[in-house]
């Protein structure tokens, strides 16, 4: 890429982008044409056509060695294992989160998978069960008006979740709103 | 008086407990606490039926129980 450098002092009457278009490459040859001439149409051939025809190349495909027996079962118990940690964390987040409900929250949240909540400036949400965009705004006839979506950067369980977004509803509404991103939905 | 501090992770919560009068454990989670909330943890206090309490600022070893919660972003 030489030939696209500039710093000689033939520059030196103009700006770098003439210099480009009219007639300075850095290879002598090229000091009377256009840069964009010399790459696309030089003495031996068009660059680009020789880009495109002159080197082969290889497609290189990767072969993984087959799994042993061995290696088959060591991945399913590690697979087991991941799930029953996970079901073990649900089950914690779930106790936290209904903890942490009061008595119309735990029998909505029970029946519907769904905790209503009034914040303290009077708005009313729907926290549904779920990770994201399953928060939602609803006005005084209980339609969903506005969608939110809001959640934790770290994966955590979906009742983690739930929890942390009725948290920040119930103390900090004015951040929710400023963090969340919100889709309004047709009344 | 014995406090608890549940930090929400991906593996489930992690229950930090200490007993107020026992400086090393008050000291103990109120290095958990500060080291999370600078990573943009928000912490909130906790009652019974999630009636009362509120975000905190700062550690408070007389708190019987606080969550942690990792920062918040939008989807």
């Amino acid at each position: 890429m030489a030939g696209f450098c500039f710093s000689n002092t033939s520059t030196t009457t103009g700006r770098t982008w003439d210099n480009w278009n009219f007639g300075q490459g850095s290879s002598t040859s090229a000091s009377t044409d256009v840069t964009w001439n010399q790459w696309a149409t030089t003495t031996s051939g068009n660059i680009w056509s020789v880009w495109a025809s002159g080197a082969a190349y290889t497609i290189s495909t990767i072969s993984y060695p087959e799994q042993t027996e061995e290696e088959r079962e060591a991945a399913r118990i590690a697979g087991e294992e991941c799930g029953r940690q996970r079901k073990e964390a649900e089950e914690r987040a779930e106790k936290i989160l209904t903890e942490n409900l009061d008595e119309e929250q735990r029998k909505s949240y029970a029946e519907h998978k769904v905790i209503p909540i009034t914040t303290a400036k009077g708005r009313k949400y729907l926290v549904k069960k779920g990770r994201a965009g399953n928060v939602y705004r609803i006005d005084e006839y209980s339609r969903e008006i506005e969608r939110f979506c809001i959640h934790p950067e770290e994966a955590v369980p979906a009742q983690d979740t739930m929890l942390a977004q009725l948290f920040w509803l119930r103390w900090c509404e004015d951040d929710f709103l400023r963090v969340a991103n919100m889709t309004r939905l047709a009344a | 008086m014995n406090g608890e501090m549940s930090i929400l992770r991906r593996e489930g919560d992690i229950k930090t407990i200490w007993n107020s009068e026992n400086a090393e454990e008050v000291e103990h989670a109120r290095k958990t606490f500060e080291d999370l909330t600078k990573k943009g943890f928000s912490a909130f206090s906790v009652k019974r039926d999630g009636e009362k309490g509120g975000r905190l600022a700062s550690f408070n070893a007389q708190e019987e129980k606080m969550i942690l919660v990792p920062m918040m972003k939008g989807g």
